[in-house]
């Protein structure tokens, strides 16, 4: 969940409620006030009727064009003692005045005359125009409610992105940031505490990482160039020796043994520079690579070169496995696996390829499991030293999934060796 | 616990807010607090009561009496006159005080007072010219109204 959104959610929870609370309360709160008017004004007007009809003054007319009615009648002891002696009601009442009839609150209140005589007052009132007025309150009510919500949450979400734009700068420059690649500063425009803290930490740690990136792209630099001239001397010396016309035969073989050795050493010291590299994070140019393609492609050229075991290979697959990824790592990456496949098979053996959307395996026959935490560490060679291998095809293969997001896993099942790569962040 | 006590709290709001209808309901002479009791006896001995009601309030209900003559008393639950009221009988002595008659008959020689209302600092009496004079506690005319 993003920050402003449960900042906002938080805050206006409890809002909500409140506002909702309030809104209905003080809704309950007219709406009550505006019935009480009405039996106020029909008590006053019961009273006043029941004065005049008590003291023998003239009554009102009955019909006086008004809305509101009465009508006075008699009843026996009896009957005064089995009616409640004040009594509110609904009930329709018909107007004189609109012909027709309508809604009305109604009064009965029983009284006694001077002679002792029990009579029943029932005034009433058309209550449309409460009906009209409570709904209106409702209405208001519920739009006021609506409005006050939306320009909280309006005020809410623009006060929310104006503070956070300093956090949100530094997110995305951290988004583009990669070591080597001179970014911009780090931005730190703001007179917020905590986001200047946050810059500058950032600032402090980007500083010391591409000092330690420089350092180790310069020794890199370095030991290439300073192994590779002398080794580079040594061949040449030994080939010129090798030409040489008073060369016998035996001398011959010690030299070609010591060039055959240089060579491994050339390859060895290229492998380790280039596991430096890939460690350092130097490959951060990356585009959209299909490894399927170029497992293909490599599985073809390696059936060629070890054409003479008649290897079977049985390539299953569902889709295409795009993986963003230097050029150069992908074909380090699946050239070492598809090659390490094809030297590990023994004659007629079948290796198996599966390929989908977020990943892929290679598996060839074994006989007995590798040591699942050793396998991808440099120079680990389980079955002994191979004749011009340098034991570092596993690692190159581990280091260059470890800085492009893939996970590699190595699994024996059914007595074969499987290798399999997979995206991190697909399932 | 600060929970429970704002639930409780909006719980007596709303069932006191739900009885918020001021409707009155009937009671017996006897239930009438003692000093009205009282008061009636003194000033309308003659006269038998139409009707007591009394106002569906629990903090300070106020008590409504109506004589067979036509004349309305309300009364506060302590028992004291809050208001008169006649249609053609003029209030009896005592009951208005004798500055507010004195200040009325000096306006006004040939009306009666029909009605008369009192609370803590005002006093409001009804013409039989349909005026209204309103006294503060002082006795000094406050308002005039027709």
């Amino acid at each position: 969940m993003k920050l402003a959104y449960k900042i906002i959610l938080t805050f206006l929870t409890p809002l909500v409620l409140a506002l909702g609370l309030w809104g209905w309360l003080s809704y309950r709160t007219m709406s009550e006030k505006i019935h009480a008017d009405t039996d106020l004004i029909l008590r006053d007007y019961s009273d006043d009727i029941i004065m005049r009809f008590l003291s023998g003054k003239e009554l009102p007319e009955r019909f006086n064009g008004a809305y509101n009615t009465y009508y006075i009648e008699s009843l026996t002891a009896e009957e005064a003692a089995s009616v409640n002696a004040v009594e509110y009601g609904e009930a329709e009442a018909f107007l004189r005045s609109q012909e027709e009839f309508a809604s009305s609150r109604i009064r009965k209140q029983v009284f006694q005359d001077s002679e002792g005589n029990f009579r029943r007052l029932t005034v009433s009132l058309p209550t449309f125009e409460q009906e009209v007025l409570v709904e209106h309150v409702l209405w208001w009510t519920i739009i006021l409610f609506a409005v006050l919500l939306l320009a909280l949450l309006a005020i809410c979400i623009v006060s929310l992105n104006y503070n956070m734009r300093p956090l949100y700068r530094l997110l995305k420059w951290i988004d583009g940031y990669q070591p080597g690649l001179h970014a911009d500063k780090v931005p730190s425009d703001t007179d917020i505490v905590e986001f200047r803290k946050l810059a500058s930490t950032l600032e402090e740690a980007v500083t010391r990482i591409e000092s330690q990136y420089e350092e180790r792209k310069i020794f890199i630099g370095n030991a290439s160039h300073e192994l590779q001239t002398p080794l580079a001397v040594c061949n040449n010396r030994i080939e010129m020796l090798l030409e040489r016309p008073d060369l016998n035969e035996e001398i011959a073989t010690e030299l070609i043994k010591i060039h055959r050795s240089l060579g491994g050493l050339v390859r060895l010291n290229k492998t380790l520079l280039l596991l430096s590299k890939i460690e350092n994070g130097q490959f951060p140019q990356t585009s959209e690579i299909d490894l399927s393609a170029l497992l293909q492609e490599n599985i073809k050229l390696n059936q060629e070169i070890y054409g003479h075991k008649n290897i079977c290979i049985d390539v299953e697959s569902t889709s295409g496995c795009v993986v963003s990824i230097d050029e150069q790592m992908a074909s380090i990456l699946v050239g070492n696996l598809v090659k390490n496949a094809f030297i590990y098979t023994s004659q007629g053996g079948q290796i198996e390829v599966k390929i989908w959307e977020s990943g892929f395996s290679i598996s060839n026959p074994g006989t007995a499991p590798l040591d699942k935490d050793m396998v991808f560490r440099r120079f680990y060679q389980p079955s002994g030293r191979r004749e011009g291998a340098t034991g570092l095809g596993l690692a190159l293969v581990y280091s260059v999934c470890i800085n492009n997001g893939l996970d590699v896993n190595y699994d024996f099942e059914n007595g074969r060796h499987i290798f399999s790569v997979i995206l991190k962040n697909s399932k | 616990m600060n929970m429970k006590r704002i639930i409780i709290s909006v719980v007596i709001a709303l069932v006191s807010l739900s009885n918020l209808r001021a409707d009155d309901i009937p009671v017996m002479w006897a239930q009438l607090p003692e000093a009205a009791q009282a008061f009636i006896n003194k000033y309308y001995q003659n006269e038998k009561v139409s009707f007591v009601t009394v106002d569906d309030d629990l903090i300070a209900p106020d008590y409504h009496v109506a004589l067979v003559n036509g004349v309305m008393m309300q009364f506060s639950h302590k028992g004291k006159l809050e208001k008169i009221e006649s249609k053609n009988a003029s209030i009896p002595e005592g009951i208005i005080p004798i500055q507010i008659i004195q200040a009325v008959k000096g306006f006004y020689p040939d009306v009666n007072i029909l009605g008369y209302e009192v609370d803590w600092n005002s006093h409001e009496v009804k013409l039989s010219n349909r005026l209204e004079l309103k006294f503060n506690n002082k006795f000094k005319i406050k308002r005039l109204d027709d």
